[in-house]
């Protein structure tokens, strides 16, 4: 880009002038986007031309991750971004470091740095703000309603005493498990059912009686990991209702996870896995999965 | 500070130590390699910039007039960016590299690196605790202060730990190294204990985020880098050097040094208060990169001998070409992301490593 702009002064006056008119209009232009939620709201909203970068987190759609990459939202470099010639820096609070973010608003490139916040009012705010930024209010206020209205429809389908638990594979260390704060804890409050690990903060591994006692009726398995069937013969696991019953279930975190525009279909999706247990189970029937 | 390093008989250690005319192709070939190195840390990045450009940006930048057609964007790249970036990154490099030389030289072992006196370890200790309990140490007044807590936080948690490994292996006013070295496994144990702790205690992102500072970046740069921690390790760079017959008599052994009219006492202790500030520095703008330190003394070592009057500038020549470099690689390999250097050097240090433990294995000596 900043090779190009030297040889046609008539391009450069070109850019001058949109960049001028989007200086008024306030709607930026050239976005480099850093967090997979936002990226997705940018397609969701029609506003993907003006994608010039994303980070690795930006995994869905699939085109996106043929964009130029600009690496992990934590660790960004000032000069990658700036080689895109961007006019505004999309990300979330967890962008940093903190001193490359300092480079790039000292290179007065606008850097917008919203609240996520993992609830359903949180995802449609997040929308609505995108939608502000990029000057796409009116698609943003449908998207979110219609978000808002998918989770609402989903929610309270499920009786709240069905226990559920989440859980990531720690290679053959055993498990680490979702208690508050995390993703995985918000998705299950907003199906309506519970989380026998409420009362814990953050991610923690998993003791094997700890795993009998919370008594599970439902056990999410993060999806990029392993073969499902395993996981009724672990020690931890074997004897909770949840193996019993055959309702271990591997789901597609990135997707599930993601609190974008998807929301609305992975509670929906989510709420309808744990009712008929149907849904992304590695293609394993109930019976074929029950223990002697 | 030169009065420790000044010998009693100043005709004796000439005697011992009269340096054989210097050969200049090595100098040579280690300054062309530095100048190389800048230039290439001021050409490659991200950004693809003509070398035309380069030139009137940096002239630009320098004497603040328009001269040149680049464009706003590439003299902002070229001079708030990359220059900072190339000249911190040298600095780093060569201050690593005569730390490690002269740590080297005080444990008399090769193997030795500026991690054996605590530095690193209580660095990172103490910038991992803020970065997991920033939230709830930096409240109120001292929330401001919250973009630069964190390199005064390594800074400080490298010199307390290693002033503490000093003090565990000091009785009666002498340093025994072999309890220096003890202490300093036994105490990076224990940070690396409680570092633990806080991985354990710490959410999703506050991993992420520790994870990569650990991996070293060059990348958060700027002037304002090199003004705060640049004189210290520039400290290092000027005073290091005047102990270059002190640090050749230690490796002959305590006992000769006193014997050569020094205090290998205040020796150890200069040395390794300075080796700490340098390392302390660097880690506290860079995050942790390593086998800078390790690796770099020891092929000078190879190279051109013992002799830390050579030993020292060829050191701080060849560390600086290795880091500026390294972050060439880094920052353009994977453009326009970045990876982090500590895996590049790591990446070239490791295997180096080891080819150097197994040779010695089989001459049988470690020297």
């Amino acid at each position: 880009m900043l090779r190009t702009d030297r040889r046609c002064t008539g391009q450069r006056l070109m850019a001058l002038c949109l960049l001028l008119w989007s200086g008024l209009a306030g709607a930026a232009e050239r976005i480099v986007v850093a967090d997979g939620a936002l990226t997705e709201i940018l397609y969701a909203l029609g506003a993907e031309d003006r994608i010039v970068g994303v980070d690795t987190t930006s995994i869905y759609p699939p085109e996106a991750e043929d964009l130029p990459n600009i690496g992990y939202l934590r660790a960004l470099s000032a000069e990658g971004i700036l080689s895109l010639s961007p006019d505004l820096l999309l990300t979330t609070q967890d962008a940093g470091p903190s001193a490359v973010l300092n480079q790039l608003r000292q290179a007065n490139l606008r850097v917008e740095m919203l609240e996520a916040d993992y609830s359903a009012s949180g995802t449609q705010a997040l929308i609505e703000r995108v939608g502000q930024i990029v000057g796409l209010e009116d698609e943003a206020e449908a998207l979110g309603q219609e978000l808002r209205d998918q989770v609402e429809a989903a929610r309270d389908q499920i009786d709240p005493d069905t226990r559920i638990l989440f859980v990531l594979r720690g290679g053959g260390r055993g498990f680490m498990v979702s208690g508050s704060g995390t993703r995985a804890h918000a998705l299950i409050e907003l199906t309506g059912a519970s989380n026998p690990l409420a009362a814990m903060d953050g991610y923690k591994p998993l003791a094997n009686e700890a795993a009998l006692e919370l008594a599970p009726d439902v056990i999410l398995v993060s999806h990029m990991e392993g073969d499902v069937a395993a996981l009724y013969e672990h020690p931890a696991l074997q004897h909770t209702p949840a193996a019993r019953h055959g309702r271990i279930h591997s789901i597609d975190d990135t997707h599930w996870l993601q609190f974008g525009p998807r929301l609305g279909e992975a509670v929906t999706e989510l709420s309808e896995l744990i009712r008929n247990g149907q849904g992304d189970t590695a293609g394993l029937s109930a019976d074929s999965r029950m223990t002697p | 500070m030169s009065v420790l390093a000044r010998p009693a008989s100043p005709s004796l250690l000439r005697a011992v130590s009269r340096l054989p005319r210097q050969p200049l192709l090595p100098w040579l070939l280690l300054s062309s390699l530095l100048l190389g190195s800048i230039l290439a840390g001021l050409s490659f990045g991200a950004a693809a910039i003509p070398g035309v450009d380069v030139t009137t940006a940096l002239v630009s930048g320098l004497t603040g007039w328009r001269i040149g057609d680049h464009t706003v964007a590439q003299e902002l790249i070229v001079w708030q960016l990359r220059l900072p970036r190339v000249l911190m990154g040298g600095l780093i490099g060569a201050g690593l590299a005569v730390a490690g030389a002269a740590v080297q030289a005080v444990f008399r072992n090769p193997l030795a690196d500026p991690g054996l006196i605590g530095v690193s370890s209580g660095s990172a200790l103490a910038a991992i605790t803020l970065i997991v309990l920033g939230d709830v140490i930096l409240v109120g007044w001292l929330s401001q202060f919250e973009a630069v807590a964190l390199p005064i936080a390594a800074f400080t948690g490298g010199l307390i730990t290693t002033a503490l490994i000093y003090r565990i292996s000091t009785m009666n006013g002498t340093t025994r190294i072999f309890t220096l070295l003890l202490a300093g496994v036994a105490i990076s144990a224990l940070t690396g204990a409680v570092t633990g702790v806080l991985t354990y205690l710490a959410d999703d992102g506050q991993l992420r985020t520790l994870t990569f500072w650990s991996m070293g970046s060059l990348g958060g740069l700027s002037w304002q880098s090199l003004w705060t921690a640049g004189p210290w390790i520039m400290l290092t760079l000027i005073v290091l050097p005047f102990f270059r017959q002190a640090l050749n008599a230690l490796l002959l052994g305590e006992q000769v040094a006193q014997h050569l009219g020094m205090s290998a006492q205040r020796i150890k202790k200069v040395v390794i208060a300075i080796a700490a500030v340098a390392v302390g520095a660097s880690v506290a703008v860079a995050g942790m990169i390593g086998f800078v330190g390790l690796v770099v003394p020891h092929l000078m070592r190879l190279w051109l001998g013992p002799d830390h009057r050579r030993l020292l500038p060829a050191c701080a020549l060849s560390g600086a070409s290795l880091l500026i470099l390294a972050d060439v690689i880094a920052r353009t390999i994977a453009a326009p992301a970045e990876i982090p250097i500590g895996i590049i050097t790591a990446l070239i240090g490791s295997p180096f490593f080891l080819w150097l433990l197994l040779s010695q294995g089989q001459r049988g000596q470690f020297s």
